[in-house]
């Protein structure tokens, strides 16, 4: 007879309720257990563990050196571009500035002359 | 005398396999295996392939516990994933005979029962005339609430309204009910 308290009150609420078939066989729910622990992921183990762990500090590692590598680079070009983009600028001002005088006084020549005639 | 027979709550049980006591999952299995088998059994009509479906049904329960809301009964949950399995079976069962010619050994999967060895089996309709005393032998107020609780599908809430006494002692009768047809289960294995 069945020795587990789960499978014989199980029985028991089955057949007071006429909900049972014929029969069953006796090692339903070991086969059911194995199936579930052989579709089961292994278990961690410490090896495991340590491994998993090694290979975070590994990528930890890796990415903190590539992101400092980076950022250095990424300085570098910034600082001289800025610098080169200052002394343009300043130059076309400059320019700018310059021309807009000589285009007035320019302008104010040629009305004088144009009032003479 | 009735020893103290400890049977968790469904819920437990459940909290226990999700904080990853897999072993715990087999009185889930054991509990409720000869109700999802005959759910199985009245789609597939063949006790192997019901066994079969069957074993599907408690593994792919396993594998979505995570999903199970406690405001369900687990039977609830678990009877509605067996249906499910069923119908799949059947589809691809039909279309599996559509390819295939009849041949002698589908008309031998019409047959009932196995064809195993009878040892392997429990015969269970042999016991269905012993189970009707046992509920007779408990005192009225614990056998009306088995059969609240297991039959009828009620939950505590709800006997406990019904009957207008305390959640608590809903459970604490369920606990001593089930201990005592456990043991004159046990007590009437031992005589024969």
């Amino acid at each position: 007879m069945m020795n587990n308290n789960y499978k014989i009150f199980g029985l028991i609420v089955s057949l007071m309720r006429n909900d049972n078939p014929p029969e069953i066989s006796k090692d339903f729910s070991e086969n059911v257990m194995q199936k579930i622990l052989l579709n089961k992921k292994p278990e961690d183990t410490k090896y495991n563990n340590f491994l998993k762990v090694a290979a975070s500090v590994f990528f930890a590692v890796i990415t903190a050196y590539s992101l400092i590598s980076f950022e250095r680079s990424e300085t570098n070009v910034v600082s001289v571009d800025i610098i080169e983009d200052k002394t343009d600028n300043s130059e076309l001002i400059k320019r700018v500035k310059d021309d807009s005088a000589c285009i007035k006084i320019e302008n104010s020549i040629e009305e004088k002359n144009d009032s003479c005639k | 005398m009735t020893r103290n027979i400890i049977i968790k709550d469904d819920d437990e049980i459940i909290q226990e396999c999700l904080s990853g006591n897999t072993g715990a999952y087999k009185n889930l299995v054991d509990k409720y295996q000869i109700r999802i088998i005959n759910t199985c059994y009245k789609y597939t009509k063949n006790i192997n392939d019901a066994e079969d479906v069957a074993q599907e049904v408690f593994l792919k329960a396993f594998q979505n516990l995570s999903n199970f809301k406690f405001d369900s009964k687990f039977y609830s949950w678990i009877y509605r994933i067996a249906v499910n399995t069923c119908l799949n079976y059947i589809n691809s069962r039909e279309k599996r005979n559509e390819k295939e010619t009849i041949s002698e050994e589908n008309c031998l999967n019409e047959v009932n029962v196995s064809n195993d060895n009878p040892g392997e089996y429990y015969q269970l309709n042999e016991l269905v005339d012993k189970i009707q005393p046992l509920i007779e032998k408990l005192p009225e107020d614990l056998s009306n609430l088995i059969k609240l609780y297991e039959i009828k599908d009620l939950t505590y809430e709800d006997i406990s309204k019904r009957l207008d006494i305390p959640i608590g002692t809903v459970r604490s009768r369920l606990h001593r009910a089930r201990n005592m047809l456990i043991s004159e289960f046990r007590s009437l294995s031992d005589d024969e």
